[in-house]
């Protein structure tokens, strides 16, 4: 059954996912391009890149897209659904009880061991991301210039995206 | 009173969630604006405490603020109502997005535009975990766990739900029973 494993995949990734939406891009690309190959890793970069162009949480963009890719309208409503499900369970049921708790030393340890985790895996993803991006200099002086961009004058990744893609016009097409 | 009241923070969080831009670091100031600010449904002590919830459950983040802020505005039916409103839009614009994109792939402009919009992902990833790792305590154990974990994603391919798993046992071992251990002796 297509929806069921459509439904269950982005149920895990909904569980598992902490710092937001890039905290995700790992666990996307190990279930929806190497175990599944639902969507590539292409395919992925894109989403990612469209997702920060367009409103709305960034994973919600990508369940939708990939949803999709995967099984039309019913997938996409199907991964929406699945991605959102274990937060709102966790959220939900236990809103009381962690109004109160989440300052607690247990829920905090577990915390501050997943933090450093989830950061090794964004930039381990960036990595796998730019061996297929990365295939001249071109590609290289601009992942350079949008981290200046970023880091030095804080720029919208919305506006480096489309500055970037600008550049890309400009190079791929009219050099 | 109540239908109003639901309808009230689905649009609400339709607002918020149709306009803006790169996620939820970004809708959480506006989320605060309306619900605290706007609308007086939360007061901002209790907003700070119900974030510090959304961010500290897994999931998405926006969704998880609009959840808690509905929830605590109008129950249950409430948190569904928020949380619908905010996620809607993307999922409109998305579809229409996804149902003609692959076929513009292709085009010229778009494919070089795309290529070029990939190296800013790249770019955007690496930053992501820069500016979360230099907001984190700076630790010796909290760097060792993460350079374990990176070293066993690269050499050995672990799955991110195993290693998140490990962080979580391993943090929860080295901070929560260490600091007992400190209380008791």
């Amino acid at each position: 059954m297509i929806f069921w494993q459509i439904f269950w995949t982005f149920f895990k990734i909904g569980a598992f996912s902490f710092g937001g939406g890039y905290g995700m891009i790992p666990l996307i690309t190990q279930e929806l391009v190497e175990q599944h190959g639902w969507v590539t890793m292409e395919q992925l970069v894109d989403m990612v890149a469209i997702s920060q162009m367009t409103p709305g949480p960034i994973a919600i963009n990508i369940a939708t897209f990939a949803g999709y890719q995967t099984a039309g309208f019913a997938g996409s409503l199907v991964a929406t659904i699945g991605i959102i499900a274990p937060s709102a369970m966790i959220v939900i049921i236990g809103v009381s009880y962690f109004l109160k708790h989440h300052e607690h030393p247990k829920v905090q340890a577990v915390l501050k061991g997943i933090r450093p985790v989830v950061i090794a895996l964004i930039a381990y993803s960036g990595l796998m991301i730019a061996q297929g991006v990365i295939d001249g200099w071109v590609p290289a002086m601009m992942i350079l210039m949008a981290l200046v961009a970023s880091h030095y004058y804080k720029l919208h990744p919305m506006i480096v995206l489309g500055a970037g893609g600008g550049i890309g016009i400009l190079f791929y097409l009219f050099l | 009173m109540l239908i109003a009241l639901l309808r009230k923070l689905f649009i609400t969080f339709l607002k918020i969630g149709g306009f803006t831009i790169g996620g939820g670091y970004v809708m959480l100031p506006l989320i605060g604006k309306e619900v605290v600010d706007k609308e007086g449904w939360v007061t901002e002590e209790e907003f700070i405490d119900l974030i510090a919830l959304a961010q500290a459950a897994p999931g998405i983040m926006a969704v998880n603020a609009s959840l808690v802020v509905g929830y605590k505005v109008a129950g249950f039916g409430g948190a569904l109502m928020a949380a619908l409103g905010a996620s809607l839009p993307s999922f409109v614009i998305i579809l229409v997005i996804a149902k003609f994109f692959w076929y513009l792939r292709n085009i010229g402009v778009i494919a070089a535009f795309m290529t070029g919009a990939s190296a800013v992902v790249v770019a955007l990833l690496i930053y992501a975990a820069y500016s979360l790792a230099t907001k984190m305590d700076r630790e010796i154990k909290s760097f060792y766990l993460g350079l374990a974990a990176f070293a066993l994603s690269l050499f050995f391919n672990l799955s991110p739900i195993i290693l998140i798993i490990l962080g979580g046992v391993v943090g929860y071992l080295i901070y929560y029973q260490k600091q007992r251990e400190g209380q008791a002796s």
